[in-house]
């Protein structure tokens, strides 16, 4: 049976969202969509000041993905909201990941701002997927107001810790309607298989794969690991308990005439 | 070295108190300077001698003031007199006086125009002692009983590195048309004399040449949040394009606007402009 969701309107097979920073070389973006079969790759948007980039990101991207654009740099929801528009004109589709960070040491969202650029953007006609600190209450809020899913934060941005928020992420995961997708922090195949074995929607990976030793394999590596932990969860959740249970049957056992007198 | 006599992209003002609804010329003068006008040549068909010579030692220190090139139309003995900065010649004053005694009587630093009305004059007065050659008139004009039309300006453009100043029946309806077959300077009489507010036709005017690539100033905007200092006026294309940008790759924010790469040659930079040139990178 073919596991398919769809945000915004667009059927997704792959769960394993990729951005796409840091990466050594352009075009090894372009190997780790492959190598990964990612469908939704993230970009960022920023000023130029000459022509001496000969090739552009997007020319690594592969035609049937969908570039969601982020908003990375935006300290406010006015700012969030004017490079949204702007990434929007510049013709590669209009989903954008919101992201409304004021502060440069920990790269923590304000989901105030998020909300507000959210509620503009959806109005707008764009497929908004706000980057947020996991919070039960603003992610039923950005889901109200119409976000295509709700992106909480996994740890710090590019700190490769893991999932250190999963409490909050159960919590959000069970109450909120919209797809949950864990950003930032994932670091290790194992962290995405847990946030998909817990019912997460997807995962965004970036900073784990290009602080690895080969990317492209990395990237592999995690789709993997996604596919695992999204079909442990559809499989439904083994019950855990204290005692041991043998997974063979426990008559008829071979043994000594003595024991028998257990 | 030739001589600078103006700059190009000048907006050369022609008075005539006839044709002023009833203003002085002093006025008329100062308010086509406060809209930015950069050349005035005092043409006073109906004044007398002494009215000239009263009129052009105010015009003169108006116009100096306001360090705007004032010039006396006909007469360099009158424009010695009144120490303009040159003398603008008719066919008939050439051969009146001559060029050199004209050269004696202004200076080697005095300017001095002339009118031609056709290519072959324009020729031989770009080849002559002038400074500068006015050709025209280009359009129908209450100052002439003929026009020349624009067919010879592409040409008379063409001649020599000396300013060509574009005359004649010029108003807001025909501008353009001079400007776009390259017309640097240009000059206008009753568009601005006639008009209701001077100072604010002329500044559309000046708006209008610069617009056009044609006006003198250098044009400054801000580019992703730094000044550059552009010589000429370029649509967003042209910049976009010397800036060694492929079109393709970058997207722009022209005041807060987002410009679709198709209107991108429609859109002139002009001063003040903020740009933002933006493109897709990695990110996560």
């Amino acid at each position: 049976m073919e596991d398919i969701f769809e945000i915004g309107g667009r059927k997704l097979i792959s769960r394993f969202f990729l951005g796409t920073g840091k990466f050594p070389r352009k075009s090894m973006v372009g190997e780790a969509v492959r190598s990964s079969g990612a469908e939704v790759v993230t970009v960022a948007l920023r000023r130029v000041d000459n022509g001496s980039e000969d090739e552009n990101i997007l020319d690594h991207i592969p035609e049937n993905c969908v570039v969601m654009a982020n908003t990375s740099g935006a300290r406010t929801a006015e700012e969030a909201i004017r490079i949204a528009r702007l990434a929007r004109s510049a013709g590669c589709g209009n989903w954008v990941k919101i992201e409304v960070i004021p502060d440069n040491k920990y790269l923590l969202p304000d989901n105030t701002g998020t909300l507000q650029a959210t509620e503009v953007l959806v109005k707008e006609g764009f497929t908004v997927l706000p980057y947020m600190n996991p919070d039960l209450h603003y992610g039923l809020k950005m889901a109200e107001a119409g976000a295509a899913a709700v992106m909480p934060l996994g740890s710090l941005i590019g700190s490769n810790r893991g999932l250190r928020t999963e409490e909050i992420v159960k919590v959000m995961i069970k109450e909120i309607d919209a797809p949950v997708i864990v950003d930032a922090g994932i670091g290790k195949p194992s962290d995405a298989a847990k946030c998909m074995e817990m019912g997460a929607a997807a995962v965004l990976v970036n900073t784990a794969l290009v602080t690895s030793e080969d990317p492209v394999a990395m990237a592999k590596a995690f789709s993997l690991a996604v596919r695992a932990g999204r079909l442990a969860f559809i499989s439904g959740q083994p019950l855990m308990v204290n005692e041991a249970r043998p997974s063979s049957p426990f008559k008829g056992f071979l043994r000594s005439l003595t024991d028998g007198e257990l | 070295m030739m001589r600078k006599v103006f700059n190009e992209g000048s907006l050369y003002l022609v008075t005539g108190a006839q044709c002023s609804l009833g203003r002085a010329t002093i006025d008329v003068v100062s308010a086509a300077i406060r809209g930015g006008v950069d050349i005035v040549q005092m043409r006073e068909k109906n004044a007398s001698r002494a009215e000239l010579v009263e009129l052009g030692r105010i015009l003169k220190d108006i116009c100096k003031m306001n360090g705007v090139v004032f010039m006396v139309n006909d007469d360099p003995y009158l424009a010695r007199h009144v120490k303009a900065d040159g003398v603008h010649l008719g066919q008939e004053d050439v051969k009146k006086y001559g060029l050199p005694a004209v050269r004696e009587l202004v200076g080697p630093e005095g300017i001095i125009g002339l009118s031609t009305h056709t290519v072959r004059q324009a020729k031989d007065g770009a080849a002559s002692g002038a400074d500068y050659i006015a050709f025209g008139p280009v359009f129908p004009t209450k100052t002439k009983d003929y026009f020349i039309g624009t067919d010879g300006l592409p040409e008379v453009l063409g001649l020599s590195d000396k300013p060509v100043v574009v005359i004649g029946g010029i108003d807001g309806e025909n501008l353009d048309k001079v400007l776009f077959l390259g017309a640097r300077n240009v000059a206008m009489i009753r568009y601005i004399t006639e008009a209701p507010d001077i100072e604010t036709r002329v500044r559309e005017v000046k708006e209008i040449m610069l617009r056009r690539g044609s006006a003198v100033s250098k044009v400054n905007i801000r580019i992703n949040g730094n000044t550059e200092s552009l010589d000429k006026v370029l649509s967003i294309g042209e910049f976009v394009g010397s800036k060694g940008f492929k079109p393709e790759q970058v997207i722009v924010e022209h005041n807060n606007v987002i410009v679709p790469r198709e209107k991108w040659r429609d859109v002139l930079l002009s001063a003040g402009d903020n740009v933002e040139i933006l493109s897709f990178v990695g990110g996560g």
